[in-house]
């Protein structure tokens, strides 16, 4: 971690020089935006500031104010609430979430972003949803993409992606302190200052952490190096400049120490200890030529999976150069060019040996072209390519029983994935969505060399390929005033080729590798409206179904592993500024999980039809202080995944001061 | 019988034609002008006094600039622009000083003379009214119903030498 501290002020630095000799950078207010149009806007899509209601893509936008009223611990209890998205509390703070199914342990689909910087955690293809440095009162909206987007976002962003986008201490004052405590050994404590100098200086510091019991009673309780609790701490510091009318650089860092019981991609329940470090620094500048735009970030994890034949190790490495230009041309056309720069090195221990090191070396071309063809109609071209090398350096123990030579495991991808889009408005109120696209999955870095030794073995099949995931969807959405609210209804195809997993050998050893195809189809339905008594509402309904095509040995039944019926209602009512009332109920269907019989295999077992219901009130005694108490699980003690621990009924009382 | 029937369809005629203006502008509407005003380029900042451009000939025109003054008041602030307005007639609005004129419907032919003698001074025309950017006499037209709608005219912006900032720009319908 030395010299992840010496690199980050060296990035910093960088940030900083690059800035000096910039000309030009205007920075997207975001409050100011949703103000004037009325509606949440991203720059998600396009580079390019979009209103949510034009992008090309199947996005929700979940704003500051809607995350303000959830009985919310962490982002995924808000997440379950949306069409499309499946989540499985595996433990006491850890989670699965899927979008349009294949929601597996850990699931590696997801790209989860905070400000353009992943989190998603490329060691093991997951995501710490506890280390994610983000509070819920700094962030400004998350943006949940449905659908292969790898063309816009990058790797792994083949279910879909959750884009977390945090307010700019530039423009956003948010001073908050914030205490909860409730059942189960849950206590949390969050705060959040910002220092504004003017117009031109503006940082952000934040810290929070909780402490919940995990359950006893799980599949794994004789692993003896489960925890008994989770706990986590983060911090995270946020400046931003305004070095001219034109210019701002941004520079975020922050630290994450969680440890916890997760259920890990492959079905077995390890106790986790985590150390997440990031830093990125952002130069935008509204020059001339464009919007230029310049974003370089570092990741470093140290992540440590304590189970009960092996304990994992691995220290995961990601330094990521992004520069892009997003220009227009007369009146209809938008163009973004953008050029990336990956290096992605993860060593690899078990129980204490060193087996190998993996390195990705990724250069990346891609190109948007998004074109206003009418009053009604917008077209939108995305496209991206990528080189990738990847390389394995064996440990000092050698390959044991893998076949293949270290050299085998030096290979390369060139991968192409791009995103479609058309939207049409049908009306002033009705709009029309079509998006094809295709994305790619790269196989982790823990598929991709040697992954064990000793009584049980692992090892990569070298000829891994990188899944390919082609989606179609249709959309419609109606704004309705007579409810005050929208109609959004979605139809989409998806079908993955290549998908990647694990395969038994025998009872002593296993590989990873291609598995064979799937694919889904499925609707979504969502109505939400606001009477003129301040009660809010809305319901979803998704629907989906898996058809498999997996080779024999692998572990994995995409089709009965998803839920096919989610269905989603919530209610709120405020009749003044002093009270809240909010209530979010959500069901999903059977579904079968799996829990490792062997360290080769695994069970089915079937988990049945659960209907989840949370819900807030909220009370503020003076203007600048609110007191809730939430409810998660209310209607009782649980079961989301095979693990075993049970969701436990959750209450707690919340404290939030503003000043 | 027939006879009152048709004057009866008549004076339903000539008060549909005479009524409230379908596009008059709302409060909501002129928030979104004051923070529109914001993204030009060296634009108008703090205290922004817009000029309400007016003839007696139109009934509506005047209707409508009295409905802004009367919803402006005494000042709205919009983002870090406070807009206040006063009432200009269109004879008038070729020598006018405020930053901004807001054309109101009915003063159509009005509008090239207006336009050719404030744009070469830097001053913003903008409207609720499709004509005025149908026939570029107008930097910007702006709806707020039923869903925000704002509009820009590249021939009026670059005759008023006004430029927008590109994230602005990438966000409305340019023509």
């Amino acid at each position: 971690m030395r010299s992840f501290l010496f690199q980050a002020t060296a990035l910093c630095a960088l940030g900083l020089a690059t800035a000096a000799t910039s000309a030009h950078a205007q920075s997207i207010d975001y409050g100011i935006m949703q103000d004037m149009f009325g509606e949440a806007v991203t720059t998600s899509a396009n580079g390019s500031p979009q209103r949510s209601s034009d992008v090309p893509l199947d996005m929700t936008i979940i704003t500051s104010e809607e995350i303000a009223r959830y009985p919310a611990r962490e982002i995924p209890d808000i997440l379950r609430h949306y069409a499309g998205i499946s989540v499985h509390q595996n433990t006491s703070s850890e989670y699965s979430v899927g979008i349009r199914g294949y929601n597996t342990a850990s699931n590696e689909r997801i790209l989860v972003l905070v400000n353009g910087r992943q989190v998603f955690e490329d060691y093991f293809g997951l995501v710490n949803w506890s280390a994610i440095p983000v509070e819920l009162n700094e962030i400004r909206q998350i943006e949940i993409v449905r659908g292969p987007n790898t063309a816009l976002f990058g790797f792994n962003a083949t279910s879909g992606v959750v884009n977390i986008i945090t307010m700019n201490p530039l423009h956003d004052d948010i001073d908050v302190l914030e205490a909860s405590t409730g059942l189960n050994g849950y206590m949390n404590a969050s705060g959040v200052y910002t220092f504004q100098n003017g117009d031109d200086f503006g940082l952000r510091l934040s810290a929070g952490g909780f402490t919940a019991d995990e359950d006893e009673n799980n599949t794994h309780a004789s692993v003896t190096s489960l925890h008994d609790a989770a706990h986590a701490r983060n911090y995270n510091a946020d400046l931003s400049l305004q070095l001219n009318k034109n210019t701002q650089l941004r520079i975020e860092a922050s630290h994450a120490i969680t440890d916890e019981n997760i259920l890990d991609p492959y079905d077995a329940g390890y106790g986790r200890d985590s150390e997440n470090m990031g830093i990125r620094s952002n130069l935008s500048s509204d020059t001339e030529y464009g919007i230029i735009e310049a974003n370089i970030y570092r990741n470093a994890i140290e992540a440590c999976y304590n189970g009960a034949t092996n304990d994992f190790f691995f220290e995961n490495d990601v330094f990521v150069a992004q520069l892009s230009d997003t220009f227009k041309i007369g009146t209809s056309h938008t163009l973004r060019i953008a050029g990336e720069y990956r290096n992605n090195a993860t060593n690899h221990h078990v129980s204490g040996t060193f087996l190998g090191k993996n390195t990705l070396n990724i250069k990346s071309a891609s190109g948007l072209w998004y074109w206003n063809v009418t009053n009604k109609l917008s077209t939108s071209i995305a496209t991206r390519y990528d080189h990738v090398q990847a390389d394995y350096d064996v440990g000092p123990l050698g390959l044991f029983a893998s076949p293949y030579s270290n050299d085998d495991f030096n290979n390369r991808y060139d991968e192409f994935g791009y995103n479609l889009g058309a939207v049409y408005k049908l009306t002033d109120i009705d709009t029309l969505r079509l998006t094809a696209s295709k994305g790619v999955d790269l196989p982790s870095s823990f598929e991709l060399g040697v992954l064990g030794a000793g009584a049980v073995s692992y090892y990569a099949d070298p000829n891994t390929e990188a899944s390919n995931v082609h989606d179609f969807q249709l959309g419609y959405e109606r704004h309705m005033a007579d409810i005050n609210g929208a109609l959004k209804i979605a139809v989409f195809y998806q079908r993955i080729n290549e998908q990647q997993g694990f395969i038994a050998q025998s009872s002593t050893l296993g590989i990873t590798g291609n598995i064979g195809d799937s694919q889904v189809y499925g609707l979504e339905l969502g109505l939400k409206g606001l009477t003129d008594n301040h009660i809010r509402w809305g319901m979803t309904y998704s629907f989906s179904t898996i058809e498999d095509d997996i080779n024999a040995g692998s572990r994995v039944n995409y089709k009965d592993s998803n839920s096919e019926h989610i269905v989603n209602a919530n209610i709120g009512y405020a009749p003044n500024e002093q009270w809240a009332f909010d209530a979010y109920a959500s069901y999903q269907s059977q579904f079968d999980s799996h829990v490792d019989t062997s360290t080769t295999t695994t069970e089915a077992v079937r988990i049945d039809p659960d209907l989840v219901l949370d819900a807030r009130i909220a009370y503020k005694p003076f203007e600048k202080m609110t007191l809730s108490l939430n409810g998660q699980a209310l209607f009782g003690d649980n079961e989301q995944s095979a693990y075993g621990e049970d969701v436990d009924r959750q209450i707690f009382l919340r404290a939030k001061y503003e000043f | 019988m027939i006879r009152s029937i048709r004057i009866t369809l008549l004076c339903a005629l000539s008060l549909a034609v005479l009524s409230p203006a379908a596009h008059a502008a709302s409060k909501k509407d002129l928030q979104i002008l004051g923070r529109a005003l914001g993204f030009i380029e060296s634009g108008p900042i703090d205290n922004v006094k817009i000029g309400l451009v007016y003839t007696d000939n139109h009934p509506r025109s005047s209707r409508e600039a009295d409905l802004i003054l009367a919803i402006i008041g005494n000042g709205i602030q919009s983002g870090k622009i406070n807009l206040q307005a006063e009432k200009i007639h269109a004879r008038d609005a070729a020598n006018a000083r405020n930053p901004v004129l807001f054309l109101t419907e009915g003063i159509e032919e009005h509008f090239s003379s207006i336009f050719s003698a404030v744009s070469a001074r830097g001053i913003i025309t903008v409207s609720t009214h499709d004509t005025c950017l149908n026939t570029n006499h107008c930097v910007m037209v702006i709806k707020s119903e039923p869903t925000v709608d704002i509009q820009l005219s590249a021939a009026g912006a670059a005759a008023t030498s006004v430029s927008f900032s590109s994230a602005f720009r990438m966000m409305v319908t340019e023509r």
